[in-house]
């Protein structure tokens, strides 16, 4: 009577399943899932991106993409297995890179979701120029509409897919692509400049060697090209012999001319500065360091000789000098030197030196100058300054950038303030310091919820930066955005509680005062919060991700097949039909082992595997710890039954207690023969070994969940001359008790032991429910073996749900 | 807990159920302590033979008890590092576990002893094959086989590891693990279905 109605109410449950499912995908599809909170809100937020351009948000999920007209696009949803994404902004355009992602494309206005693509497998970038969402793998681009996702055009479509180079360079609403693919059998560069809209191509250019980096300078775009040539070199401070070539390669962007090209030896790294091309290279014939300034023809204006390739080489966005770093070694000390190059010299080129002693880990460009974070051997950093009037300072950062480490690591200026992020190496946390430019003083916080000097963010503390001043800042340890208005400085606030865990956040300001600013936070349930920047409360709400967790799709068909034939054959056999099973030998051996260890008068041993109850394994060795207990009851014998979990205990204390009472034998039963060893592995295995040896059992059964310690036990039952029957699914233990055993229960065979033991109709139509998925398993899987041996991939759509 | 898993927001209920099995749990644990009480205590009442290792386990525990939840350092808790809880589990605790599990290639021995005798032609296959895996998945075996005049080109190691274990072993686990996920499944839906109950001590 209860099966029935238990029946009858999980199909019910997963009717209303199937239909749930139904109905969100339809509203889905239909772009639905408004929720809007407030007026303001509906009457239409015009979201912009984020961040700033030129910087860098931590890694997370980036909520804020980019925005065509009233919609903006979001990436980096947590829809699929092993998402990740990362915001980036090139020369030329705003990136996510995105791995088993979802882009969804978000109408702010109708307040309803316009578009969305899932992005599977590889690292995908997906770059945002004007209107366009540019979708690039390493073999195809695919051009989409941003506002709708929807497809524009493909390299495909022009038959041009193939291996594709790292960069694509956008100008002038034109996308340069770079290839490095096979075509009729040779080696094939090239560059190919497509028209963004419509996808018409206005040139193409081969080259040499595949596009490592793309500088644009005028009406040019200077080329960085490993040419694939490899040559010995004379590097003389270089620590590789051979290196492959690169050439430098004036292109005129207009028509895809080459203009002009130079050798750039192993190594490079090319800036525009100052009307002029600065170049970093090793010298192909001599091996020297150099710092190259040419003209667009690769006449040589001026070169200087430098120590070491720097680390790095970028230009002032304000004054516009040029500043290179260079990692050395003095007295075994790491040192690092400073060069800056001001714009504006005739006479080559007239440097300022600065020398710091440590590691550079950042550097912030502020105004005319650099602020530099350098770490030396102690566990703090030093905060430098040097700018191109020759004069520097240091500060010494050791209180609070103690047990200072370089990962995580990043610094942002606003205003005249510096704030820097980075992982203290002794609590693994994150943690915060902002330094006054104006007073020269580290600011201190004075918030009693953060009595610290040193702000705690959490392990997983995401900060995220804005130009002006406003630090917004995230734990994934709690609900609400912890955010940091810089203008009263010291104050830290809670935005309301959101729901679910905060996976990412980005920042809008609206051009105004601070004050005005909006957060934009993405929780892990795929909702997005547009929140106030002044008190941190919710403005509106948005269901961005997905109900259904349709990357279990195809789990959920599966189960619902298995499910369904279990259920007929069930159906069948309550029907009164005789279904026919096959004999399990381990099982009929259990009445046998009862009877030797009757014979011998001595008991019976029973371990039910090293599990908690949770286990499925020791749901089933219960199952038969049942019938087993049941036959030493009705022959009056003992029965041991030592447990790893208390759980268990209490459980299997029930079962037998149970037994003995129906087989009229209630005295006998001993509580204390049910008894609770020991939680951890070998603790447990060392008593159960004991037991052994001490009492001889005449039969050893292992039905559950083993480990390492199976072969112990089995092993040592051996000795003891006991018969022993194992079963357990575990695959890695299999071995050991198919060796050191009598009989063993493999895999399913411990599953079906209950149902083959009871003999019910039922039990044995759930068995017979088993068997025929297991026959399809075994038809799809020789389907599929053929299938593919002829090359043909029919099957593959099952993995595709 | 089922609707959990395929539905993204309703996962609080899949952590509000786990809560509810942890408390379960921390008190089952009580009641494993008191049944190790129990048993060995008679035992040592009744003075069984070896009852000293009896009164060894029950001091044992007792002393690590009151460490783990009554002795605590100036800062922190009592389980944390450098307390004597701690010094008790890395020093005791720990040797006396690695210990057992080392005695474990003694007993591979022996099994193997057993299990590689060429009683039939199966279990010659399984002989040879066990030979083969055993000795050429090592660095020595590695280096006897390239020391063989006659040998050529051939790659053992890429041999034992393609079509060894990335063959015939695979394919055999994979068959199990098959049949075990599906009779899992049915054992589940079963004892949902309260079709099996033999677990909960009866038939009905």
């Amino acid at each position: 009577m209860m099966s029935r109605y238990s029946a009858k109410i999980l199909l019910a449950v997963f009717a209303v399943l199937m239909f749930w499912i139904a109905a969100v995908s339809a509203q889905e599809r239909d772009g639905g899932l408004n929720e809007p909170e407030t007026g303001a809100a509906r009457s239409g937020a015009q979201l912009r991106p984020g961040l700033a351009p030129g910087v860098s948000g931590g890694a997370g999920s980036p909520v804020v993409f980019a925005e065509a007209g009233e919609s903006v696009c979001v990436g980096g949803l947590y829809e699929r297995p092993g998402c990740r994404g990362y915001f980036s902004q090139t020369a030329s355009a705003r990136q996510l890179i995105l791995k088993n992602s979802c882009l969804q494309s978000f109408d702010s206005k109708e307040n309803r979701i316009s578009g969305k693509i899932y992005i599977d497998g590889d690292d995908s970038r997906v770059i945002a120029y004007a209107d366009y969402a540019v979708i690039k793998t390493s073999e195809n681009i695919t051009v989409r509409s941003l506002a709708s996702l929807e497809k524009l055009w493909s390299l495909e479509d022009k038959s041009l897919a193939g291996a594709l180079a790292d960069p694509v360079f956008f100008y002038g609403g034109r996308m340069a692509v770079f290839f490095k693919g096979e075509d009729g059998g040779d080696k094939k560069y090239k560059a190919v400049c497509f028209k963004i809209d419509g996808g018409e191509i206005v040139w193409q250019s081969e080259l040499d060697g595949e596009v490592l980096d793309v500088t644009p300078a005028g009406d040019s775009l200077f080329l960085t090209v490993r040419n694939g040539r490899e040559r010995l070199a004379a590097l003389k401070k270089s620590e590789a012999a051979v290196a492959a070539e690169r050439e430098l390669i004036n292109l005129r962007a207009s028509d895809g001319k080459i203009l002009k090209r130079t050798e750039l030896g192993g190594n490079s790294s090319v800036r525009f500065w100052d009307g002029k091309l600065a170049v970093c290279q090793d010298d192909p014939d001599s091996g020297d360091f150099l710092l190259n300034l040419y003209d667009m023809n690769f006449e040589v204006l001026y070169r200087k000789a430098l120590l070491k390739m720097p680390v790095f080489m970028e230009v002032s966005p304000d004054s516009g000098a040029l500043w290179i770093g260079i990692a050395d070694f003095t007295d075994g000390k790491e040192l690092t030197q400073i060069s800056c190059f001001p714009c504006g010299q005739k006479d080559g080129f007239a440097e300022d030196n600065y020398f710091a002693y440590g590691h550079l880990e950042e550097a912030v460009f502020y105004e005319s100058g650099v602020w530099c974070f350098v770490r030396g051997e102690s566990k703090f950093a030093t905060l430098y300054w040097f700018n191109n009037k020759n004069y520097d300072y240091l500060v010494d950062l050791k209180g609070p950038l103690e047990n200072f480490t370089g990962e995580d690591f990043s610094a942002f200026m606003y205003g005249d303030r510096l704030s820097f992020v980075y992982r203290n190496e002794e609590t693994g946390k994150l943690e915060l310091g902002v330094f006054s430019v104006s007073t020269s003083e580290l600011l201190t916080w004075n918030d009693d919820n953060y009595p610290s000097s040193r702000p705690l963010l959490g392990r997983n503390a995401e900060i995220f930066f804005t130009e002006k001043s406003v630090s917004a800042l995230t734990g994934k340890e709690n609900d609400r955005l912890r955010y940091l208005n810089t203008k009263g400085m010291g104050t830290w606030f809670d935005t309301e509680p959101l729901s679910g865990e905060i996976v990412g956040v980005r920042v809008r300001e609206s051009g105004g005062p601070a004050e005005k600013a909006e957060w934009y936070a993405l929780t892990d349930g795929g909702k997005i919060y547009r929140l106030d920047a002044q008190n941190g409360s919710i403005l509106q709400t948005l269901q961005a991700g997905p109900l259904f967790d349709r990357s279990k799709l195809n789990n959920l068909l599966g189960v619902l097949f298995v499910t369904g034939s279990i259920g007929y054959f069930i159906w069948r056999a309550r029907k009164g039909e005789k279904l026919f099973i096959r004999s399990i030998a381990g099982l009929g051996a259990l009445d046998e082992a009862v009877g030797r260890a009757t014979e011998m008068g001595r008991p019976i041993f029973y371990i039910p595997g090293l599990s908690d109850i949770d286990e499925t394994q020791t749901m089933a060795g219960l199952s038969i710890l049942g019938h087993v207990s049941k036959c030493t009851a009705e022959y009056d014998m003992p029965i041991v039954v030592p447990n790893c979990s208390s759980v268990v205990m209490v459980m299997a204390q029930d079962i037998v207690r149970q037994a003995y009472l129906q087989a009229g034998n209630p005295d006998s039963y001993e509580s204390d023969n049910v008894c609770f060893l020991s939680s951890e592995q070998f603790g447990f295995a060392a008593g159960v070994c004991g037991m052994m040896v001490r009492e001889k059992p005449a039969a050893v059964l292992y039905m559950g969940n083993f480990f390492a310690e199976a072969l112990m036990l089995a092993e040592t039952g051996n000795t003891a001359g006991a018969v022993q029957i194992a079963g357990t699914a575990a695959a890695s233990q299999l071995p050991f008790f198919v060796a050191a055993c009598d009989y063993t229960l493999m895999g399913e065979e411990l599953y079906a032991a209950s149902a083959y033991l009871s003999g019910e109709p039922l039990q044995i139509g759930s068995l017979k429910g088993q068997d025929a998925v297991k026959a399809a398993i075994m038809l799809l899987i020789a389907a599929g073996t053929l299938l593919t041996c002829f090359n043909c991939h029919w099957l593959d759509f099952i993995w595709k749900i | 807990m089922i609707i959990q898993f395929y539905i993204y927001p309703l996962d609080w209920l899949g952590e509000l159920f786990n809560s509810f099995y942890n408390i379960v749990l921390t008190f089952a644990f009580v009641l494993g302590a008191i049944s190790l009480f129990q048993v060995h205590g008679k035992k040592i009442i009744a003075q069984t033979s070896g009852w000293g290792y009896n009164l060894v386990l029950l001091v044992s525990l007792t002393v690590t008890l009151i460490f783990g939840l009554f002795v605590f350092p100036e800062k922190g808790q009592p389980v944390d590092a450098g307390t004597a809880f701690d010094w008790i589990f890395n020093n005791i605790f720990t040797p006396l576990c690695s210990t057992t599990y080392s005695l474990l290639a003694f007993y591979i021995a022996s099994a193997s002893f057993r299990a590689f005798r060429a009683r039939s032609a199966q279990a010659t296959v399984l002989l040879v094959t066990a030979f083969l895996v055993m000795l050429f998945r090592v660095p020595l075996g590695e280096y006897i086989w390239h020391s063989l005049p006659w040998v050529g080109q051939f790659d053992i190691t890429a041999f034992i590891d393609d079509w060894i274990m990335g063959g015939f072993n695979a394919a055999g686990q994979r068959a199990i693990m098959l049949g075990a996920s599906v009779g899992l499944v049915s054992i589940s839906l079963k004892i949902l279905l309260g079709i099996e109950v033999s677990y909960l001590g009866g038939n009905d």
